[in-house]
């Protein structure tokens, strides 16, 4: 048998599902890895909630018995992925990165780790979300924020922060992160690796812990589009448990990766590329991307986008149904909210109705213009934010800016990597579609990464490793 | 519920919370009063953009875009 490649932490879910497969390496082998680099690196980036170690070996040995004896499941068999700490996993505390949660044990799996523990994946832990997935950080934090792994002293953003510290620091393969506003696509951006916002309604949100309810999507997150294409065929479909779950047919995600982009027309958003706030770099390297694309015969144009400024006043939705969302928990433990975060929740309790419901009538207007722009064109795609990673200290700066828009759609969209400032921090770049193609924004991605090679760089952690390390 | 109206004051929505079970101190309360005004001036302003959009009544919410 011929040497395993590269080292296990680098490989993607499809390389090492490939490897698995053909039992090169198996799945403790992996896990094990990933375990022991989770225990040595993550006091430095902070990522993880809690590890599942003992769990997670056991889940892969189970793995690894299971292949052995000719039951191999496909392409997310015997994988490490980790979970968004907003997501239940059966017997595990379930935190929601908060001070008010410290006690909650789910007796379910969410309906996507059902379909994950199906798959054979190995859940390897809960990671780190700001609290409840909702607002900047607020000192005093039960969970210190992720640390970004291409810059300690900066932020990872959120609320998805620890799924993508943990991908960037290859402490995992695959993770899953959910999307209010933009908590998927912008740590995915900060943090140099991809993040997929499904269509609303793709993913079953079962067992998920609520924020926004018309607002809420989970998606996959990982390394490369083609693994984030893995995940999501496995988490993708109907689940009879969650109301919002959609019926429409899940396609052949890896398939579509494949296809050409010759012709395909890529509509650049006029409003956010000429945004007079934008770093400069992060447009710059932005339009690199659009003439890689350019150069992969993909016909690229500027669009205009109708209603993009009437977007901000889709906030009193996030913080009204927040507010509902929260009214057991703040009734009973509103003293153990975050000061700020309260205040949100008690101001979006009391929204004006009327409000409420013309913005939702407002969103059906703002989806009916955008279907018009998708008449011209097959996605759409700006920066994924207007700026870098900030230094914690910082603040997060204006990070919803780009990506609300199709949150408040629910349209999928996706951050996929495309370069990096001068001062080596991950930038990335959104290209969203019409309502369940997530097959052609799949496409694009993976056709932009096959051209480059940002997915392949690893953030130095062994140095700051070496530097932490007692004398 | 006791229903929330104008003028929003801290004493309105002490009791709006207080039927909601709830009891905000008093800097939260004096706090809350113009962001809670702030979302009634914005109601007007989507109003108007529904207007402006000839968004009449046969627009209806939808749960998704399907």
């Amino acid at each position: 048998m011929s040497a395993v490649p590269q080292a296990l932490e680098d490989l993607t879910i499809a390389e090492a599902a490939e490897l698995i497969e053909a039992r090169r390496i198996s799945p403790v082998e992996l896990t094990r890895a990933l375990i022991e680099r989770t225990q040595r690196i993550d006091p430095i980036v902070r990522a993880y909630i809690t590890l599942f170690a003992e769990e997670a070996l056991a889940e892969a040995t189970a793995a690894e018995q299971a292949i052995i004896t000719g039951g191999y499941r496909g392409p997310l068999h015997g994988i490490p992925i980790s979970l968004k700490d907003l997501i239940y996993a059966k017997g595990s505390p379930t935190t929601g990165g908060s001070r008010v949660l410290p006690d909650f044990v789910p007796d379910h799996d969410a309906g996507l780790v059902e379909r994950l523990r199906s798959a054979g994946a190995v859940i390897t832990g809960k990671v780190h979300t700001i609290e409840f997935g909702y607002g900047a950080p607020e000192p005093p934090l039960p969970y210190p924020p992720p640390n970004n792994p291409w810059a300690l002293d900066r932020t990872a953003g959120g609320s998805s922060a620890g799924s993508a510290v943990s991908l960037a620091a290859r402490l995992v393969a695959g993770s899953i992160g959910s999307d209010t506003g933009g908590s998927i696509r912008i740590p995915a951006h900060f943090c140099g690796v991809v993040g997929l916002k499904p269509t609303y309604g793709r993913i079953s949100v079962y067992g998920v812990l609520p924020l926004a309810p018309s607002l809420d999507h989970v998606g996959p997150m990982a390394r490369t589009v083609e693994d984030a294409s893995l995940i999501l065929q496995v988490v993708a479909g109907y689940d009879e448990r969650d109301p919002t779950s959609s019926r429409v047919s899940v396609p052949d995600y890896r398939a579509a990766l494949s296809r050409s982009v010759k012709g395909l027309r890529v509509g650049i958003i006029r409003e956010y590329l000429d945004d007079g706030t934008i770093d400069p770099e992060v447009r710059a390297l932005v339009e690199n991307a659009l003439r890689v694309l350019e150069s992969a015969g993909a016909d690229v144009r500027r669009v205009d986008v109708p209603l993009l400024s009437e977007v901000e006043y889709g906030s009193p939705v996030l913080v009204s149904e927040g507010g509902a969302s929260h009214l057991p928990l703040l009734r009973t433990r509103y003293d153990w909210y975050p000061p700020n975060q309260r205040r949100a929740l008690l101001r979006g309790l009391a929204v004006p109705l009327v409000s409420y419901l013309q913005y939702q009538r407002l969103r059906v207007v703002m989806i009916a213009r955008t279907l018009d722009v998708f008449e011209t064109v097959d996605v759409l795609i700006s920066p994924t934010l207007p700026i870098a990673a900030n230094k914690h200290e910082e603040g997060w700066g204006p990070i919803t800016r780009y990506t609300r828009l199709f949150s408040v759609l629910g349209f999928p969209a996706l951050s996929v990597p495309c370069g990096f400032t001068a001062s080596g921090l991950p930038i990335g770049m959104q290209i969203a579609g019409r309502p369940w193609d997530e097959a052609t924004v799949l496409n694009v991605a993976d056709a932009y990464q096959r051209l480059t090679e940002w997915h392949r760089r690893r953030p130095p952690l062994e140095v700051a490793e070496a530097k932490e390390a007692p004398a | 519920v006791k229903p929330l109206s104008a003028p929003i004051t801290v004493e309105t929505l002490r009791e709006y919370y207080a039927s909601l079970g709830l009891t905000p101190s008093d800097a939260e309360l004096a706090a809350l009063v113009p962001e809670v005004q702030a979302l009634y001036e914005r109601a007007d302003k989507i109003d108007a953009v529904l207007a402006r959009e000839d968004a009449g009544p046969s627009v209806r919410v939808v749960r998704s875009p399907q």
